[in-house]
């Protein structure tokens, strides 16, 4: 980058916040995104507030530099990487939590505060922040917000979304704003606060949001149920659900999951077990118990072979200790897992998860399947030796059908991670070519320069920053 | 999983997700992407696929890794940063990058007995040059490697005599088990206590322990350093001290130095798996060394763990706050909590002391910031996370922190000169003698 450029950033944010030796470059290239390209940004900048932001982004402007925000780095679909160089904005330094209302159940908060730091702290004060995505002990609020961030609590509580009642944003030309009320209520013109959140950090910088608290539930009580076969268990999430109770979590692991974990961390779960359920429900102690009650005598007559009790945090971690090692247990059998996040309407699950074993039988590849399947979530995880190019090829085919299956059944093709760079080249599969048109319009009339990540939702074109290089 | 590089096999199992970011205690400080395994797992990459050069930065950015593992620990594919980065540094010194003094002190020195022993006679000789002794408390406040804007950084007055001169067991007599002592360089140059400690309660309880003459250093320092050649040379001359083709052979080696522990019993028969000759007699050796607290705990039986009634003392119950049992909390050491995974036995052992209450601290087991060399080379950063510890440690009201580690127990001094609460720092034997002669003798 020219010098000129890195000193105006200095002048900006102080010396010592922008980055531009090879060794912090090479860095903030990557996040947690499996596959694809990285490229490493020309300058890493880190503002200390939001006026500082506001200028870095009319100078990315100016320059017509690439400007990609980055909380933690812990997205899935690339959508922290610079594609083209430019600069990558760190929120780090942004990371204090301004207030903890009490009286209006609010959290006001920096966009770099790290997720599970800020639900410690009001949990301190008997509230709750709900949204639990599986990073949140490193991902930050930032982050969430762009990628609009769920988790197995979202069933009963909602995405981040739900919880985000303002927000204070940098839009792409350098304009500070903010976007909601500090209300539960709001209807004042276009909801551009909903357009905001999810939008990936196309369409602006998140440098302060108002967030929604609850009062923290005082009781919660976990059950674990095995099932023999698949079918059965897909169809109890269901049948929970229609009981008259609804759970803060139902997660589900498939026997392909299953197995890897008990090689992984054994824990003792039945060799015929096929399916595995957690159900979490919360709220006042009396009504936990009869909930935990109900849903056992659901999930037994659902064709359960067994069903587990946990009625304190130390047993429910236990119960946990199966799903939570899921992840890990698959990366560790496969070198290469192409971890997709799909969601169905729940009484389809049944037949999305029958579908999605038949293709992974049908292209003859690994498939795990396991997640927050109350909200009709899964995480799909195809497997494949990235040094066998013919299973890395019948993969990406069974994962094409895979799409094609889940927006037949009414679904979507991301629930969570986003669509970044690697969910592109299906986003139109769900999403109709009318309405395509208007996001990219949207985008255009916003950031008419094409600086901020460019690239990532929709591919490249030749209104992004940069585009004459190429 | 085609690579047969080791370190390239090590990087290939990190997906770059970050959950370390949430337990590195570099990066607690810095929040900087450098200073978090898996930016220094992405530049050890970097730098072995001949992409970085070993400039400066690289090799300051690598050496600020503490080797602590509490990454791993927190890793779901349980990634080995810390070999990760001694494969760097050891690659990056085969190339000739580095500090000249380091390795020099490093290679020519630290190995050679003889040349130590000078070099810490002519360090105790010329000590009013290079730090003065401090007004109120023991110890010395040194004139370097001292934190810009952070406190002077103190070291215990040197040993007089240093604990090779004195008058020690040196061959087996008739007690059982026999147990050979490894006392460490802290403990021979700067606190023979831990040593001397250690040897009355063993002598106590029975057993027959001896320090062997002429054992070095145990290479911990050179070999987290990147210095392997350093490190194995070490490693042959101890061994053929404590497991002898020849002559006798003790039931357990011990030291009251954890890390000395897990350098003798886990990387000893790595450095020396290939050398024909002693590859199968350092997988011997290894079995035998067990940390003090596990040899106390386990294998000598504690009688004096039990209380007036012969019961066990449960956990917990010494006398309440406010009464006159002393305070006492916990540090683990890294390679003693996540190297050997002992963290048990310390603990059974400070809840047993008759007329003290042992109060746990928060995050005992995140590094002090010694790190070897890393308190010397980043005293800045050093500092930071001493202040955390002071913190946690001043909240349990204790008057002593208890480790069993001579780098923490030096760094947690330093820690405890800022406290404004008198606070000592003791090995783990010279609590348990405390208490066993009665807290009212000092």
């Amino acid at each position: 980058m020219n010098r000129s450029l890195v000193k105006q950033l200095r002048a900006l944010v102080g010396k010592e916040n922008v980055l531009d030796a090879d060794e912090d470059l090479l860095l903030y290239g990557y996040d947690a995104t499996p596959a694809g390209p990285v490229t490493a940004p020309e300058a890493v900048v880190l503002p200390g507030d939001a006026e500082q932001v506001a200028a870095v982004v009319c100078l990315a402007n100016e320059a017509g530099l690439p400007l990609v925000a980055r909380g933690a780095g812990t997205g899935l679909t690339g959508g922290a990487r610079p594609l083209r160089g430019g600069l990558v904005l760190s929120t780090q330094r942004l990371n204090r939590v301004i207030t903890i209302d009490e009286e209006n159940l609010q959290a006001v908060v920096q966009p770099g505060v790290v997720t599970e730091q800020l639900q410690q702290q009001v949990e301190a004060r008997g509230l709750f922040y709900p949204p639990d995505p599986q990073s949140r002990a490193t991902c930050t609020i930032g982050g969430n917000l762009a990628e609009n961030a769920g988790g197995p609590r979202a069933l009963k509580y909602g995405v981040t979304r739900t919880h985000v009642l303002a927000a204070e944003v940098v839009l792409p030309q350098g304009q500070l704003v903010r976007l909601g009320a500090r209300t539960v209520k709001s209807v004042a013109g276009y909801d551009l606060l909903s357009l905001l959140v999810g939008s990936e950090g196309t369409l602006g910088v998140f440098t302060e949001a108002t967030l929604r608290l609850l009062p923290l539930p005082p009781a919660r009580h976990t059950l674990l149920a095995v099932f023999a076969e698949l079918e059965p268990a897909a169809r109890a999430v269901v049948e929970v659900m229609r009981a008259g109770i609804l759970p803060s979590a139902v997660e589900f692991m498939d026997g392909a999951a299953l197995r890897c974990v008990e090689q992984y961390e054994p824990c003792g779960l039945p060799d015929s077990a096929q399916a595995l359920l957690i159900v979490e429900v919360d709220g006042g102690p009396a009504q936990v118990a009869e909930d935990a009650a109900a849903v056992d005598r659901v999930l037994r007559r659902a064709g359960a072979v067994e069903v587990r009790l946990a009625r304190d945090d130390a047993q429910a971690a236990d119960l946990w200790r199966a799903r939570r090692s899921a992840g890990p247990a698959l990366a560790r059998i496969a070198p290469l897992k192409v971890n997709e996040d799909i969601v169905v309407p729940l009484s389809q699950l049944p037949r999305a998860v029958t579908g999605i074993q038949d293709l992974a039988a049908e292209y003859d590849s690994r498939c795990a399947i396991f997640g927050h399947a109350g909200d009709g979530n899964l995480h799909v995880n195809f497997m494949a030796d990235p040094s066998r190019p013919e299973e890395v090829t019948r993969v990406e085919e069974a994962v094409a059908r895979m799409f094609e299956l889940v927006v037949s059944l009414g679904g979507s093709i991301t629930g969570e991670h986003g669509v970044g760079t690697t969910k592109q080249a299906f986003l139109g599969l769900e999403v109709p070519a009318a309405v395509m048109d208007v996001m990219r319009r949207i985008k255009r009339e916003l950031d008419p320069a094409g600086i901020m990540n460019p690239g990532k939702i929709f591919p490249l074109t030749e209104n992004d920053a940069r585009a004459k290089d190429e | 999983m085609s690579e047969s590089d080791p370190l390239l096999a090590e990087v290939e199992r990190c997906v770059r997700c970050g959950a370390c970011l949430a337990h590195c205690p570099t990066y607690r400080e810095e929040e900087r992407e450098w200073a978090v395994a898996r930016g220094r797992i992405a530049l050890a990459e970097a730098h072995r696929r001949q992409q970085l050069p070993a400039a400066r930065r690289l090799r300051r950015y690598l050496s600020t890794c503490l080797l602590c593992g509490s990454c791993t620990a927190g890793c779901p594919n349980e990634v080995d940063t810390s070999s990760i980065v001694r494969l760097a540094r050891q690659q990056m010194i085969a190339e000739g990058s580095g500090g000249r003094f380091k390795a020099w002190l490093l290679r020519h020195i630290l190995p050679a007995g003889k040349r130590l022993q000078r070099l810490f006679g002519l360090a105790r000789l010329t000590r009013p040059l290079w730090a003065r002794r401090l007004p109120r408390s023991s110890g010395l406040r040194l004139r370097v490697g001292t934190p810009a804007g952070g406190p002077a950084r103190w070291l215990p007055e040197l040993a007089r005599p240093f604990l090779h001169r004195r008058r020690l067991p040196r061959t087996f007599g008739s007690g059982s088990p026999r147990v050979f002592v490894f006392p460490g360089c802290v403990s021979n140059y700067l606190n023979p206590e831990h040593t001397l400690s250690l040897l009355r309660l063993l002598a106590g309880a029975g057993a027959d322990a001896v320090v062997p003459r002429g054992l070095g250093c145990c290479g911990l320092v050179a070999l987290s350093a990147g210095e392997n050649d350093t490190a194995r040379r070490l490693a042959r001359k101890n061994l053929d001290i404590l497991w002898p083709k020849a002559g006798d052979r003790p039931d357990f080696i011990t030291t009251p130095c954890g890390s000395c522990a897990y350098m003798l019993k886990v990387h000893f028969p790595g450095l020396l798996a290939s050398d024909d000759e002693r590859s199968e007699r350092a997988r011997q050796m290894s079995e035998r060394v067990l940390p003090f607290s596990v040899l106390w705990q386990e294998k000598l039986f504690p009688s004096h763990h039990l209380n007036h009634s012969g019961q066990p003392k449960p956990p917990g119950t010494g006398p309440a706050p406010g009464s006159t049992g002393e305070v006492i909390t916990w540090h683990d050491p890294c390679h003693l909590s996540r190297g050997l995974r002992v963290r048990k036995q310390p603990r059974e052992i400070l809840q047993s002391l008759e007329g003290a209450r042992f109060q746990p601290m928060e995050e005992a087991d995140i590094c002090c910031g010694n790190g070897g060399l890393f308190s010397v080379l980043h005293p800045e950063l050093s500092w930071k996370i001493a202040r955390r510890k002071l913190k946690n440690v001043e909240e349990t009201e204790c008057s002593i922190v208890a480790t069993e580690c001579s780098g923490c127990w030096l760094q947690l001094g330093w820690m405890a000169t800022q406290s404004e609460r008198s606070i000592k720092v003791l090995s783990l034997p010279e609590v348990i003698e405390r208490y066993r002669s009665g807290p009212e003798k000092k």
